[in-house]
């Protein structure tokens, strides 16, 4: 197990290295003059303030020069300064907190509703309830979620006004109900099926018929033998999900104007501000390693035939 | 027809009292004409089919009943139509079920889940499937005292501790927490039996109990099983395909063919006197000291498609004897007291 967790976090390093390394390509291939950027399209750089900026933040020097200095500086914590001269940190920490708390919200609906919907489903394989949730899933699937997200903004938002539009001053949790809701109308699909389709077979297995035959009630033998067993793929789905939410939900911070962590990126992205989208792209890898290795650290506690080593 | 008022007040205190038609003369499992079918539903293979047939037997406290027969002869259906499990699709179409005169099959689920595992219980076949793997042993056994009883966690897991000790497990208390992966066939087996036996139902039927076992394994825990079963005077229904085990173990046998009771005898008369053909067979194809070098009279052909049962005597298209009259299906003869065989040829087999 220690050993285990060891090689896991040493075999982080070189992923970490190789992503940080191409989003820093990606950024420094970027068309456009970072200084020109940093300046504003209306105004005239001298050639002397040009050469002063470029020598401050590096830019003269050969690419791998940088990104050198840029991991040297990472390795002591420090994500640089952005272009409007404010730490990449600063950054961070402004914007985490929205993203945290966006992605938990979408987390726990998605569970919620993922995993009832598929045991609902799967007591009731082939009937009603069971076709619905199925057509259902296929329908929310087959929209683009951001045309989802459109449509919710503009219908729960601007013509109901039961909630806020966009923006974060109603505060948690008003104001990200809805970005939750959107968010989480992708992951229930997915979800449900899985729980579905592990607890038919779950159903048949013969230990549910031995749960049965020692006399435990029809309850006990559905949540403690048949549930219990049936959630550990979902377990492993779920962990992945909550990964992807903390690192990629760019899209929706947009549409609803929430100042999180994909919201950043983007702006970033299309300032030139390179900084920021290395670090901020950065920690997201971190924080999508990590989970993962929470999960699959999860998964030897939730199914004991699994040795972890 | 209650239960209570013609008893005397011992019987009145026990725990099967509460349930309708209680009747402690009764035999602790009578299987009365029962019929199993799989739902009708056209077009799905195996649908419509009748697997067990007007299937009869009784116990006794103490005795062991023994069900033979062969790969989808109808013996575990029987048995799981008995406990109540039966495979989705399959259903009881007919007959009784009836446990010191309780008819199960009139129960609801509720007062069948208080009757399961407390007055009658399973071991089946596979433990490693019939267990569950992601909980320790320990809790598996447990819950058949929790879901019984009063008992708190602790209590329970300290009696499912006492049983895994009285199924001979080695150091028991720190098995308890270990999962069914982490046991080998024969000491998973011996867990099985503890959850069966813990609350020394009247009634244990065990389910091809030795089948993935090696054979010094298997004697140990038919040597268990007897143990305990003598400790309590348990009923033991013994399903096998395995005539030699049979031998050893059981007072009476049913020999099953195609969905029906081929033969019926206390085991002495039916290892001496056999008297239906299928029966005969069977015995023949046992290897003994002194067949070594020659072939064995392995029976031929193939149990009939329960899809597509053949007219008349279901045996008849593998039998030597089968002639004009196993057109029609034959009845029970009553070979001698206690013994009886479903062949209309039973004295030319039984006077060879």
């Amino acid at each position: 197990m220690g050993s285990y967790l060891l090689r896991r976090v040493l075999l982080m390093v070189p992923v970490l290295l190789g992503t940080t390394f191409v989003i820093y390509a990606a950024v420094y291939a970027l068309p456009g003059d970072p200084v020109q950027a940093l300046a504003g399209p209306d105004h005239m750089v001298t050639p002397a303030a040009a050469a002063a900026i470029k020598a401050h933040y590096h830019l003269g020097d050969p690419f791998l020069v940088q990104y050198w200095h840029y991991l040297v500086g990472l390795l002591h914590g420090d994500f640089g300064i952005d272009l409007n001269n404010t730490p990449v940190s600063a950054v961070i920490e402004a914007s985490w907190p929205v993203t945290v708390k966006l992605a938990l919200m979408t987390w726990v609906i998605e569970a919620v509703v993922g995993v009832a919907l598929g045991f609902l489903a799967a007591l009731r394989a082939g009937r009603a309830t069971d076709i619905a949730v199925l057509g259902g899933s296929s329908l929310i699937l087959g929209v683009p979620y951001f045309i989802t997200a459109y449509v919710a903004q503009v219908f729960l938002g601007v013509k109901l006004g039961w909630f806020p539009v966009s923006g974060t001053d109603d505060g948690w949790p008003l104001s990200y109900l809805v970005p939750a809701l959107c968010l989480a109308l992708l992951g229930v699909p997915e979800i449900s099926r899985l729980t579905r389709a592990s607890i038919l077979e779950n159903l048949g297995a013969d230990f549910v018929d031995t749960a049965t035959a020692k006399g435990l009630s029809r309850a006990r033998v559905l949540v403690r033998h048949v549930l219990r067993t049936s959630l550990i793929p979902v377990v492993s789905m779920l962990g992945t999900n909550l990964g992807y939410l903390l690192s990629g939900t760019i899209l929706i911070e947009g549409i609803f104007n929430l100042p999180g962590l994909g919201y950043q990126v983007f702006q970033s992205v299309q300032q030139h501000d390179g900084p920021t989208v290395v670090g901020i792209s950065t920690l997201l890898v971190l924080v999508f390693l990590l989970v993962n290795l929470v999960v699959d650290l999860l998964y030897g506690v939730l199914d004991p035939r699994i040795r972890l080593d | 027809m209650t239960a209570t008022t013609d008893k005397t007040p011992a019987d009145a205190g026990h725990p099967l009292a509460r349930f309708p038609g209680y009747d402690p003369a009764a035999p602790p499992l009578e299987v009365t004409d029962l019929r199993v079918a799989f739902a009708d539903r056209p077009g799905r293979p195996g649908s419509g089919s009748v697997v067990v047939d007007g299937v009869s037997y009784r116990t006794e406290a103490g005795r062991t009943l023994a069900v033979v027969g062969e790969s989808g002869c109808g013996k575990s259906l029987t048995a799981r139509a008995v406990m109540g499990i039966l495979p989705a699709g399959a259903q009881v179409t007919g007959g009784s079920v009836r446990l010191h005169g309780i008819d199960l099959l009139g129960l609801d689920r509720r007062a069948l889940a208080r009757i399961r595992g407390r007055h009658i219980s399973m071991v089946f076949q596979d433990a490693l499937s019939a267990l569950n793997p992601v909980l320790p042993v320990g809790f598996q056994i447990a819950e058949v005292f929790r879901a019984h009883g009063d008992l708190t966690r602790r209590q329970a897991e300290r009696q499912a501790v006492r049983m895994l000790d009285r199924v001979r497990i080695p150091e028991a208390a720190r098995r308890a927490g270990h999962y069914p992966h982490q046991f080998s066939g024969g000491m998973r087996q011996r867990v099985m039996i503890a959850m069966a036996l813990a609350l020394n139902p009247e009634v244990v039927i065990a389910d091809e109990p030795t089948t993935a076992l090696d054979v010094t394994v298997q004697a140990q825990i038919m040597e268990l099983l007897a143990d305990l079963q003598a400790e309590h005077s348990v009923s033991l229904v013994l399903i096998s395909h395995d005539m030699g085990i049979v031998a050893n173990a059981a007072d009476r046998v049913v020999v099953m063919y195609a969905g029906r009771v081929a033969e019926q005898a206390p085991a002495e008369d039916l290892y001496g006197r056999p008297a239906h053909p299928y029966t005969r067979a069977l015995l023949d194809a046992i290897p003994r000291r002194g067949s070594r070098g020659r072939p064995l009279n392995v029976l031929q052909g193939a149990p009939p498609d329960p899809a597509d049962p053949p007219q008349g005597c279901s045996f008849g298209p593998r039998c030597a004897l089968a002639g004009e009259n196993c057109r029609t299906a034959p009845p029970l003869h009553a070979v001698a007291p206690h013994h009886a065989s479903a062949c209309h040829h039973w004295k030319e087999v039984a006077g060879r």
